[in-house]
């Protein structure tokens, strides 16, 4: 599936009934059929840019609310979109590919010791590698 | 013997009574003795030291999640408290980005709340948007954001023994 532009993302906003509201991004905000909220934004000067995949999955998933990633192409198209009724988590694989990486690459995880790793504990890892450069 | 009901646990005064604030400052900043200031018979707002607030908030931590975006380039940063990330070519501009995010984000937050205060995912986030808002430079905003929490050695980053 291909990933959109900012501009897009804006857009498909407007389409569906978001309030956009202008500060020093476009903040979009909608209020779900189960009360809880949708809603994204969009920094200036960035709307010709793609977004990148792994942020992409949280913004039509975390933030958007989206039943799932197509939801997303058909209300730019115009159409009525499904959302989930809770925050969903991501993808549902036992790891995605970048934790795979860094497990295999990294930290020379066997493919046991992968598969024995949580998503959860991946992730931590992969935050502790970087903490130190963070924390500058 | 119970306290009677219409006996305060801590000081309430008047508005009145605040606009000679200066003592009522020691007592509540200085001295971390809250003071609750009240207008009219149902509002009521209390002073207190901003660091009494962050002791209180500071179970309220938040974790970032660093992702590599292999097939892009660069990295994401994602706050998982406030379901809000940002992007870099490098780590450090991902940083440099998600400091800026979260500073308008806290802005925008209260600009909303007449709408947020209804929304429970949005109330969730109350707190630690609070806490967040308490930080007065750059430098406290990071310590919030990547601080003890992300390098908490809760896991070793050492591979398991094969």
């Amino acid at each position: 599936m291909p990933r959109p532009r900012w501009e897009q993302v804006r857009r498909f906003c407007l389409l569906q009934g978001y309030t956009e509201t202008r500060t020093d991004h476009y903040y979009h905000d909608k209020v779900l059929p189960d009360g809880s909220s949708s809603g994204t934004k969009v920094s200036f000067g960035k709307e010709r840019q793609e977004v990148p995949p792994e942020l992409w999955t949280r913004v039509w998933s975390r933030q958007l609310r989206l039943r799932d990633e197509g939801e997303f192409w058909r209300g730019l198209a115009g159409a009525a979109v499904g959302f989930a009724s809770s925050p969903i988590s991501g993808p549902a694989t036992p790891l995605p590919a970048y934790l795979v990486r860094f497990l295999e690459h990294t930290l020379r995880y066997s493919d046991e010791q992968i598969a024995a790793t949580s998503r959860e504990q991946a992730q931590q890892l992969l935050n502790q590698h970087y903490a130190a450069e963070l924390q500058e | 013997m119970g306290t009677p009901e219409s006996q305060h646990m801590i000081r309430e005064v008047n508005l009145t009574t605040a606009r000679n604030l200066s003592p009522l400052y020691d007592e509540a900043v200085r001295d971390e003795h809250p003071v609750i200031i009240r207008r009219g018979r149902r509002e009521r707002g209390v002073l207190s030291s901003r660091e009494q607030q962050l002791r209180l908030l500071a179970p309220y931590e938040l974790l970032v999640d660093v992702i590599p975006e292999d097939e892009s380039g660069g990295y994401t940063l994602w706050v998982r408290e406030l379901d809000l990330g940002e992007h870099g070519v490098t780590l450090a501009e991902a940083r440099a980005a998600l400091l800026d995010s979260v500073r308008s984000y806290v802005r925008y937050f209260f600009l909303r709340w007449d709408l947020f205060q209804h929304l429970p995912d949005r109330v969730a986030q109350e707190p630690y948007v609070y806490r967040l808002s308490l930080a007065t430079d750059d430098h406290e905003l990071a310590e919030m954001l990547f601080g003890s929490r992300a390098t908490a050695p809760a896991l070793s980053s050492a591979p398991p023994a094969r």
